[in-house]
């Protein structure tokens, strides 16, 4: 069913013909990413040899470790992988619908999202958005395309909408203080490390009004029990486009958390009048 | 509506909707079990109440005399190495210079003998491994804040809230040096 002249979309959305922009407006948010993450210290060779590792149980973390890759990777091979990455990222940006171009990228995309957490002992997920989504990467046919980002969308509904269902499987939900509990557990390291700064002032007047807290945590519950919404209909998307930013910020002043990347699922909540602007506007893309 | 959605796929893509029901068990099942198996992840994070607890532990890092700190947002991701690392660090310490994430996994496949252990040691990390992450630690920092450490020092706090918001502390416990 196509979106004809309706103020949001129904079915499935006729972007299809947008695959090389959107494509490319993904690329352009992995390479900021990336360059990010460069900033941060956090490429492999910036992170080689990393010794300690965690996989606990995670299955393509155990593989990366069976097949040899961390091996590799770490005894010398990073630096050419960060390379090769960011020599991929620029290509695929220039072409975005190169077939092999493609797969590599989603590969070297796959192997980063698993070895950065494994060597910083942690299943991090803060990269997970873009793995996810870098899966359209290997899509070319065009409604297959459009089937999949109608697919990548209701599972960035799934992420914060069952985020919210386990909030009331294991009982989060339930306890009023438990806003109180995570902002204290989170946040003292800053506190320890920024006594004197005028917003560790701010953070103070805060924990006095701690039931400010408490509500706030169901604000964020709230936020995320809005996704369930976009199972049933696209009308709400502006809304939910932007409670993701809104969330991870608040995440970050209260939790010292910040999940940037998942900015990127953002994409997926934009109606098609949007992308036909763009493309209007860049007429090449 | 996503049931029509499905239905839309069948019908004009049968082979992409066969690949959207294996996804959609995988995801249940990895969701049902809650074992995270990426890509394939939990959104399970602070789905439990944290205990009520009155003190906490925070991980400083300490070099020549200096203690790292890069609070601001964009600095947030410089963070992560050391703060997620040191804290498993000291996960293993206190479980017996052993891969702590490893230790429930060889209780069970124990009774396979020499193949239970091969896993192990190819999978977790050793204890040598776990004796070089202080050097790592310090070298890793040393670059990222493009100094020469010669001494560093790693701290495990124990802290409370007083009345204000404001921390006391209540131990301060050399982690590693180097």
């Amino acid at each position: 069913m196509q979106s004809v002249n309706t103020t949001y979309d129904i079915g499935v959305r006729p972007l299809g013909m947008y695959q090389a922009l959107l494509k490319r407006v993904f690329i352009l948010l992995v390479m900021i990413d990336w360059i990010w993450r460069y900033y941060s210290h956090l490429w492999l060779h910036q992170l080689a040899p990393a010794p300690l590792t965690r996989v606990l149980y995670a299955p393509t973390y155990h593989l990366y470790k069976l097949s040899g890759l961390e091996d590799v990777l770490m005894g010398g091979g990073a630096f050419v992988f960060d390379v090769l990455f960011s020599i991929l990222l620029i290509w695929m940006f220039v072409k975005p619908l190169q077939k092999w171009g493609s797969v590599l990228l989603f590969l070297f995309i796959s192997i980063y999202a698993i070895a950065y957490p494994v060597h910083i002992a942690f299943s991090v997920h803060y990269f997970a958005p873009i793995w996810l989504m870098s899966s359209m990467l290997l899509i070319q046919q065009r409604q297959r395309f459009e089937m999949w980002w109608e697919a990548l969308r209701y599972y960035a509904c799934w992420v914060y909408g069952s985020a919210f269902l386990w909030k009331l499987w294991y009982g989060a939900i339930f306890e009023w203080e438990n806003g109180m509990q995570v902002y204290k557990s989170n946040m003292a390291q800053y506190l320890l490390l920024n006594e004197g700064h005028w917003f560790a002032g701010v953070y103070s007047w805060v924990y006095q009004h701690s039931y400010l807290l408490n509500i706030g945590q169901y604000i964020a519950f709230g936020i995320e029990a809005l996704f369930i919404v976009g199972f049933f209909t696209k009308r709400y998307d502006r809304i939910l486009l932007w409670c993701i930013p809104i969330l991870h910020i608040s995440l970050y002043i209260f939790v010292d958390t910040l999940f940037i990347e998942s900015f990127a699922l953002c994409l997926l909540f934009l109606p098609t009048h949007f992308w036909n602007r763009i493309s209007t506007r860049f007429t090449t893309i | 509506m996503a049931t029509h959605f499905l239905k839309t796929v069948r019908a004009q893509q049968p082979g992409l909707y066969k690949c959207f029901i294996a996804l959609l068990i995988i995801i249940s099942g990895v969701t049902i079990i809650r074992i995270e198996a990426p890509p394939f992840y939990v959104w399970s994070m602070y789905a439990q109440a944290l205990p009520t607890q009155d003190t906490f532990e925070v991980y400083t890092f300490s070099y020549d005399g200096k203690v790292y700190n890069e609070p601001q947002w964009y600095n947030h991701h410089r963070r992560i190495a050391f703060n997620y690392s040191i804290s498993f660090y000291d996960a293993c310490l206190q479980a017996g210079n052993v891969a702590a994430d490893g230790v429930k996994l060889h209780q069970r496949i124990a009774p396979y003998g020499a193949f239970a252990d091969a896993y192990i040691r190819k999978v977790y990390c050793t204890p040598a491994a776990i004796l070089a992450y202080p050097q790592w630690i310090k070298r890793y920092m040393s670059s990222m804040l493009d100094e020469e450490i010669q001494v560093m020092k790693v701290y495990k706090y124990r802290v409370a809230y007083t009345a204000t918001g404001k921390l006391h502390i209540i131990s301060q416990e050399e982690i590693c040096k180097v």
